[in-house]
């Protein structure tokens, strides 16, 4: 799915969360939002997903002008927030039954993917257990299982690396964004770990103060630097120097 | 101890400003984030404040006696002494204080002080209630009774905090804040019933205010102070003596009080997740054999053989692919089934996440309905046909259709902020609003024999004022329809910041949606008022701007003119 971004704004009062931001992402990446605390990050994820209202510019997804009531669209794109938004009292099976009902997922083949993930994020145990007994990153990881059954063509994470998960359930969701990314989905998360963000993601977006600071592949930044690792640590210790 | 270092923070301020002050940027910046936070608004303090003045209110017009007044406000008094209770518990052993001070070297000693000085300061609010309301009714007799007057509200406010203090220390199991909210709802009847009560109260000597000890106070001010009879004015005494209970509860509070350790809820646990295990297939064994549950050995037996094969047995449960099936509306009752039938499988799904996944509306509907009607009866028995007794008695009557709810419309947190659960999921406003409205169809159709009901008993009830009473429970399913979508619009806006910083321009895009509600509700009226010839105006003004108001509300929302978060979480 190609996304647009055309003078994006959105402002909290007289705070600017975003500021004109304009942007184009093409399909089959893997995107790090990345900037300072209070930058702008969830601002632009939230926009993205229809949960905040944009005060001006759009947002395009294929060429196409997104509202929130543009449902054939929301159906194309899954957003997992920092704690994930489920009923408590529900089991994990039962979650995942219900939101792929939702987004009216193929029901070929369903199963056996569903039982893949949670193979793979150590769910299988839990399959049953009510999600309200679970621990933050057990809880994290049922959503991700959910997000990657319905298989959107966007992937949207709001700090999938601050989310408790453990190291298998983070690896499992970095081999699953890039899986993704090699199926011509898009992926998009927000993080404060630059050295993943170096290796994982295709490109990486930098906004700082709700202006778009940096937009470029990871290697394109690298060549820029010289070839050096730590490219993104540079940029981030330059625009710290830069606002004081 | 004191949480807060006024002088520490004072300073520091200092400090901090003069380093931003250095920067431009960073001054600025500061700046805009001071003007962007914003302050919430509390509904709690409004009422408190109310409260003193509509009984003042109320006993400066004359429309109800002084004992009358006196008497709702000693139920308030009581219901207030049991929240106060609930309220000092809360602090003591659940608050946000407590999970934030427990991480740090805090003593139990130190808590219990921190609490037992917020109980007192956020008590004083009762000394202005009995202050406003004693002074009042106690205004029209000199100097001398004013004083009294203010000298027993102090006393009832001390003999309050009293017992307050001792109901949290003696009776903490009790179930004190259903039961302060329930004296406090109470405390209305005496005005609201004044017709039926208040005979019985002006030709009795008060001795009902003395069977609650925060009537005691309330009694000496009837008797010594409104009919002069000095003697009545020794029950303040008594009413004084009540204080002495405050550090008597202290002391036992700083002999018993612990904190203890802060419970979490832990990470389901190998065991854990086998008994739930066990618990499932109890359950869905069940479904096929009833007799299931009664077989003591077969729970044990699951245990073993769940503990042997949990990865195959729970792999061979995805497969089967039950968790994929929609649940089956059609063995839920009658308002479940109805419901369903006029749904198409996409939007079951969409209801069944709307719902939660469960539904039990029919038991609700039957539970509130039984509930309504008594409650009723009740109501027109003590009352009489009177027009406010008849509306107070319709409106319990409308019980049933509140009866069930939509959990996808409750918020959860998220970054600081809340936003409703349906928000992640694509789901629209007019989509969700289509199946609430089909919900309501499926109520109102329900709900329109007890209606009818109503409507016929209270139209041949011995002295009723009303006629054709099937003409008034038609009105009432009209004015039901009509507040369908005004509700929606108030359930979607609950989960939105639409009413947080409006601003001129929020101010000028609801300003047709409120003059709409405003319209549909002055039709309401005229719908009831024959007499001022305006029915004709009245239903086309119930009929049409409700809806109005609602698509005017679904193109803020759809074009995305709100967020759906807020600041607070949703009251529901």
């Amino acid at each position: 799915m190609r996304i647009g971004l055309e003078r994006l704004s959105k402002s909290y009062g007289r705070l600017k969360a975003l500021d004109e931001l304009t942007l184009d992402l093409e399909p089959g990446q893997v995107v790090a939002l990345l900037g300072a605390n209070g930058a702008g990050k969830t601002t632009l994820l939230r926009c993205l997903a229809g949960i905040a209202a944009p005060d001006g510019g759009m947002i395009l997804y294929d060429g196409q002008v997104f509202r929130r009531e543009r449902l054939d669209l929301r159906r194309r794109f899954g957003f997992l927030p920092d704690f994930p938004a489920v009923y408590p009292e529900m089991t994990v099976l039962r979650h995942l039954g219900m939101v792929l009902r939702l987004y009216g997922t193929e029901p070929a083949g369903i199963e056996e993917r569903v039982l893949r993930l949670l193979r793979d994020l150590d769910l299988l145990p839990l399959a049953e257990m009510p999600l309200g007994t679970l621990s933050r990153g057990q809880l994290y990881k049922a959503a991700l299982a959910t997000l990657a059954a319905v298989d959107p063509e966007l992937w949207l994470f709001d700090e999938p690396f601050a989310s408790g998960m453990d190291p298998n359930g983070i690896t499992v969701f970095k081999d699953l964004a890039r899986d993704a990314a090699s199926r011509g989905r898009t992926v998009v998360y927000s993080t404060q770990l630059l050295d993943i963000a170096e290796r994982l993601s295709d490109r990486v977006v930098i906004i700082d103060r709700g202006r778009l600071a940096a937009f470029d592949s990871v290697d394109a930044l690298r060549a820029k630097a010289g070839g050096k690792d730590g490219v993104l640590e540079a940029l981030f210790r330059r625009l710290r120097e830069e606002n004081r | 101890m004191t949480p807060r270092w006024k002088a520490l923070e004072a300073s520091l301020r200092r400090r901090v400003r003069a380093e931003l002050r250095a920067s431009r940027e960073l001054w600025r910046e500061y700046k805009r984030n001071r003007r962007s936070f914003s302050r919430q608004t509390r509904l709690e303090p409004f009422i408190r404040f109310l409260v003193p003045i509509a009984l003042a209110a109320i006993a400066l017009a004359g429309t109800s006696a002084p004992a009358l007044v006196l008497a709702a406000l000693t139920l308030y008094a009581t219901g207030s002494a049991f929240l106060r209770a609930a309220s000092l518990l809360q602090g003591l052993h659940g608050s946000t204080d407590l999970n934030v001070l427990a991480h740090y070297p805090c003593s139990d000693d130190d808590l219990l002080r921190l609490q037992w000085r917020r109980f007192h300061r956020s008590s004083l609010w009762l000394l202005y209630t009995f202050a406003v309301v004693y002074l009042v009714l106690g205004a029209g007799g000199g100097p001398a009774a004013l004083a009294l007057s203010a000298g027993l509200a102090l006393v009832h406010w001390l003999g309050t905090l009293g017992v307050s203090a001792a109901l949290a220390a003696w009776r903490p199991a009790w179930p004190l804040p259903f039961l302060g909210k329930a004296l406090c709802l109470l405390s209305a009847a005496p005005v609201v019933f004044g017709k039926a009560l208040g005979p019985l109260l002006e030709g009795s000597p008060g001795l009902g205010f003395l069977a609650l000890p925060t009537g005691w106070a309330s009694f000496a001010f009837r008797n010594g102070i409104v009919l002069g009879e000095p003697w009545a004015l020794a029950a303040a005494l008594p009413a004084a003596a009540l204080a002495a209970l405050v550090p008597l509860a202290g002391r036992r509070f700083l002999r018993t009080y612990s904190v203890g350790g802060l419970v979490y809820p832990a990470a389901p646990t190998a065991e854990l997740i086998l008994e739930q295990m066990v618990q499932n297939e109890m359950v869905r064994r069940s479904e096929y054999d009833p007799a299931v549950v009664e077989s003591p050995e077969l729970k044990p037996a699951l245990r073993e053989e769940l503990r042997r094969s949990i990865p195959e047995f729970m792999e061979g449960r995805v497969l089967e692919g039950g968790f994929l099936r929609a649940p089956d509306w059609t063995r839920g009752g009658p308002l479940e089934r109805a419901f369903a039938a006029l749904l198409s499988p996409r939007e079951r799904a969409a209801a069944d996440f709307l719902l939660g996944g469960g539904m039990s509306w029919t038991r609700s509907w039957i539970l509130s309905a039984v509930f309504a009607a008594l409650g009723s009866l009740g109501v027109l028995l003590l009352g009489g046909p009177v027009p406010w007794v008849v509306v107070s008695a319709g409106a319990l009557m409308a019980l049933p259709l509140l009866a069930g709810t939509w959990p996808a419309f409750h918020t959860v947190p998220t970054g600081g902020v809340f936003m409703p659960l349906h928000a992640l999921y694509p789901l629209g406003y007019w989509q969700m609003s289509s199946l609430k409205f089909r919900a309501a169809l499926v109520r109102g159709l329900a709900w329109a024999p007890l209606a009818f009901g109503f409507a016929v008993l209270i139209g041949a009830w011995p002295g009723t004022w009303i006629e054709g009473g099937p003409v008034l429970a038609l009105k009432a399913l009209a004015v039901y329809a009509a507040s369908v979508p005004v509700f929606a619009i108030f359930r979607f806006s609950e989960g939105t910041n639409d009413t947080e910083r409006p601003g001129c321009l929020g101010a000028f895009l609801f300003l047709p949606i409120i003059l709409t509600v405003l319209a549909a509700a002055a039709g309401a009226i005229l719908l009831f008022v024959p007499e001022l010839g305006f029915w004709k105006v009245g239903l086309p003004l119930l009929a049409l701007p409700p809806f109005l108001a609602w698509a005017l509300y679904g193109l803020l929302y759809t074009r995305c003119r709100v967020d759906l978060l807020r600041a607070t979480p949703s009251s529901t």
